[in-house]
């Protein structure tokens, strides 16, 4: 089987280049008639090579076959199935095979779908999916190998970190990587439109659901990782900027900048040099990110330490950004404005949000790579804060949700201030009524957050007032009344309202951001039984004791040995819900280092937290348990389990071992040991789930829109009926 | 009309080139003051300013992690460094559960006023370990032996009915 897998890697290696090459010869318009059609099934093959191969890996983890390395590393008999299929993508190898397999769908998809419609842009295009394609199958061929195998297979393998097991993190790489894959397509045919001298508006209008695609899995693989950190991970929050987190969002930021500015290269035939070069950033961008996170060239929680696949990225990323500056340098007059944009405008206003887009998207670079630049130039490396990045980020923030609210507020072309006035009164005076209450309730000490406050408000005002304007005048064209009038309305126009409701739900995230970095009490004590620490709004907890816990798998082997500490909650001093947040311990194999009792206390541990979530704030809270306590004990039942179990038959022995590692627990638990405790009270939690939820369902309802292709198709069907029936009498 | 509105278009322009220019000196400058050195164990112990805070780089070494009252204690060294040189460091923020001796770790450090050279004080909630997508086999068992081959804690806890 790993032959098999092998081969059909070099396959698709093979296949790639040929296709590549082809492509880019039938671009230039040199060698045989059938040169672009043998590209394109070049392609296929690669898409069959790879999804083949990327199931035979899957298949390996499965049994599992710890001959294979990359599944000894990452797999063990007691990993459950579900986690044994997702987790390939936990390896370097497994990570880029699927890489291969996803940009080789999205690539079919959209050669497919495209071909015949831009004929002179494809065939560039075409060459670059596939040249991208050989890049990754030649990661995996030289560098990365998923197929490696050793003579000798070791009983069992290591498994994936306990942290891992979580549900939505099965889903989070391959979501992440869905959006990287699908903004090369818009990338290789920016490229394509460059390369071939065909920088008007068709090449944007065919691919830009691609690119909302993109953006959508993108978004949803970043908040969905962010869950997880604050859900399953022991340090309470959601975003830490490091450098892999910023990535990822590097991409999301650009994407959302041009998916803004290309409706003005539709309407307006403006910003081509701006937008071709967001789609180039973008596409360059997605490549960074997945360097950064398979290279470790920057030292972060995702990357420690340097791997082989670091050059080839760097070459490949030089090439691609050398290629796309000299493109555009090239096709500069095809790209000259056809106007001027009026500073009253929408078009101004999405200009302005893409620069606020931009400065954050610079700022971010410049943050994570710091460490390399400092190095380049003072010969020290140096790194900054994540309260750095969060004080450069909010001035950016703060603009973009303004301008999400202003925006819709305004015409397209010259728009006058008077209706303007008009239309900003109640998003205005909503707003300062919210920063008031804000302020009575939560006080003034965060001025920023009260602008953001504002911000927010009066976005989600101005949302609501164009809902309301399309049922207004669905109303008068149609005399639908009240919710069906603006459910038609909103019906009618899916994509410009879903965009409604993404600046909705922005709003809301980034003010629950606000209020929850601004507003947030942070607690953390090593308490005895019976003390408590005090929380935001008259909240206290009381630890009350600890219990422990053997916890058996569904082959009854000891998954792990949990301590919970049980707390109780105060509200205004009186007794309230109780809460459990545990510790738990899982055994290592490592039976010589810490003996067969010492095993299951000295493994791999992790924090499961207590999360109370009500609608207005989140109680979230850690225990660790007397760690060094524990391994005393653990050592001291060890030593004496070790002394009498050499004279002990196996089952007597192992008996013994039970009743040990029983005891060990019992023991800890008896001496009514402290807990350290971290409480955080956060204020608004809720609302970033929710406002990224309003987010997916704005961008879902955009991409509901039927394509602009069919559209076409349905007018000219019309036009042919209209003309069949004849003028009107 | 048409000089006119050239020039208006450079006006744009420069006024335009010049802010970004100053917005990226401001970048430049802020950054490089907020900056953090980085530096690895040995390099701290050789030379450290009293007030500045240093990100430090290193390995937790086996046997030196204790929490007496809460407070994390340990000591960290360079990676692959064989000569003894270590510091130690106490902190008081938030442990990633993935800490554990033998692993490589992050942290922002100052030099503890009046304590000896190769004493510091972790900052805030600064430590950071390797993300748990990226361990492989032998980050998951830090300085071990062969691994078991039987599971008796298994089977004993199965049979005492656990």
């Amino acid at each position: 089987m790993d032959v098999v897998g092998r081969a059909l890697l070099i396959l698709a290696l093979g296949l790639s280049i040929f296709g590549s090459a082809s492509a880019l010869v039938a671009a230039r318009g040199g060698g045989p008639a059938g040169l672009l059609p043998a590209a394109r099934r070049s392609l296929y093959a690669v898409l069959a090579m790879a999804f083949g191969a990327f199931v035979l890996l899957e298949i390996a983890f499965v049994k599992p076959d710890f001959h294979y390395a990359t599944v000894a590393a990452h797999a063990s008999l007691t990993t459950p199935l579900g986690y044994r299929i997702a987790a390939p993508w936990a390896s370097q190898e497994g990570s880029l095979l699927l890489w291969l397999m996803l940009l080789a769908f999205t690539s079919t998809i959209a050669i497919r779908s495209l071909r015949g419609r831009l004929r002179d842009v494809e065939p560039y295009a075409l060459a670059v999916l596939l040249l991208l394609a050989a890049f990754f199958a030649g990661l995996l061929v030289f560098a990365a190998k998923p197929f490696e195998t050793s003579a000798i297979a070791p009983d069992d393998g290591v498994g994936l970190s306990p942290l891992l097991r979580y549900p939505t993190m099965m889903i989070h790489p391959p979501l992440l990587y869905s959006g990287y894959t699908l903004f090369a397509v818009p990338f290789a045919f920016g490229i394509g439109a460059l390369a071939a001298g065909r920088v008007g508006g068709d090449w944007i209008v065919h691919t830009r659901r691609y690119a909302l695609t993109a953006w959508l899995l993108l978004g949803v693989g970043i908040i969905l990782g962010s869950r997880w950190s604050y859900a399953e991970l022991g340090w309470g929050g959601y975003w830490a900027w490091d450098p892999v987190e910023n990535a990822s969002l590097l991409p999301w930021l650009t994407a959302t900048a041009f998916l803004h500015t290309i409706v003005v290269q539709e309407r307006r035939g403006l910003l081509k040099t701006w937008n071709i070069s967001l789609v180039l950033a973008t596409g360059l961008l997605c490549l960074l990110g997945t360097f950064l996170v398979r290279s470790g060239v920057l030292s972060s929680i995702h990357a420690f330490g340097q791997s082989t696949v670091g050059p080839p990225f760097l070459i490949l990323i030089g090439g691609l950004l050398a290629l796309s500056i000299g493109l555009v340098l090239r096709r500069r007059t095809l790209l000259a404005p056809e106007g001027e944009i009026p500073l009253l405008s929408r078009e101004s206003m999405f200009l302005l949000g893409n620069l606020a887009l931009i400065v954050l998207v610079v700022v971010v670079l410049w943050g994570t790579f710091f460490p390399l630049i400092s190095e380049a130039i003072t010969g020290e490396a140096s790194s900054v804060s994540t309260t750095w990045f969060s004080n450069y980020a909010t001035p950016s923030a703060l603009a973009i949700v303004a301008l999400s609210g202003l925006a819709p507020m305004l015409p397209w072309g010259r728009g006058r201030w008077t209706a303007f006035g008009k239309a900003a009164l109640w998003p205005t005076a909503v707003a300062a009524l919210a920063v008031v209450g804000s302020a009575a309730a939560a006080g003034t000490g965060s001025p920023v957050a009260l602008v953001m406050v504002f911000a927010a408000a009066f976005t989600l005002t101005a949302v609501v007032r164009e809902f309301l304007l399309g049922g207004r005048t669905r109303r008068a064209l149609s005399g639908d009344r009240g919710p069906v009038a603006i459910a038609r309305a909103v019906a009618g126009n899916r994509r410009r309202f879903g965009g409604y409701l993404v600046h909705a739900g922005l709003a809301t995230l980034l003010l629950a951001v606000a209020a929850s970095t601004a507003f947030d009490t942070t607690v953390q004590r090593q308490l005895k039984p019976g003390e408590r620490v005090d929380l935001a709004g008259g909240r206290q907890v009381e630890y009350e004791r600890t219990t422990g816990r053997i916890v058996l798998d569904k082959f009854d082997r000891v998954e792990k040995i949990e301590f919970a500490t049980i707390l109780r909650v105060y509200r205004d001093g009186k007794p309230a819900e109780e809460i459990r947040p545990s510790h738990d311990f899982y055994p290592t194999r490592a039976i010589v280092a810490y003996g067969p009792v010492g095993r299951f206390f000295q493994g791999e541990d992790t924090s499961e937290i207590a999360l109370h979530t009500k609608w207005d704030r989140d109680l979230w809270v850690a225990s660790t348990p007397d760690q060094d306590a524990i391994v005393a004990r653990a050592k001291e039942v060890n030593d004496g389990f070790v002394k009498v179990a050499t004279d002990l038959d196996d089952k007597t022995a192992s008996a013994l071992l039970a009743q040990s590692i029983r005891g060990v627990i019992d023991g800890y638990v008896a001496t009514n040991p402290p807990a350290i405790v971290r409480a955080i009270d956060s204020p608004g939690v809720l609302w970033v789930w929710i406002g990224a939820i309003v987010m997916i369902l704005g961008a879902l309802l955009s991409l509901s829109q039927p394509s602009v292709a069919r559209s076409r198709q349905r007018a000219a069907a019309l036009a042919r009926i209209g003309r069949e029936l004849g003028p009107a009498s | 009309m048409q000089v006119s509105r050239s020039r208006a278009r450079s006006v744009r322009f420069t006024f335009a080139l010049t802010l970004a220019i100053f917005l990226g000196g401001m970048l430049v400058y802020t950054t490089f003051s907020a900056a953090s050195p980085e530096r690895f164990a040995d390099q701290l112990v050789r030379h450290a300013e009293p007030d500045q805070t240093y990100r430090v780089g290193g390995r937790v070494v086996p046997g030196s992690v204790s929490r007496p009252g809460g407070i994390l204690k340990f000591r960290m060294a360079r990676p692959g460094r064989t000569d003894g040189v270590t510091i130690a460091v106490s902190y008081a923020g938030t442990v990633p559960d993935t800490f554990r001796a033998g692993r490589d770790i992050i942290i922002d450090v100052k030099k503890t006023p009046g304590a000896a050279k190769d004493v510091f004080e972790g900052q805030g909630n600064t430590l950071l370990t390797k993300c748990p997508s990226k361990f492989n086999g032998e980050d998951m068992n830090p300085d071990t032996g062969p691994v078991d081959k039987q599971s008796a804690a298994e089977k004993a806890a199965k049979a005492s009915g656990e």
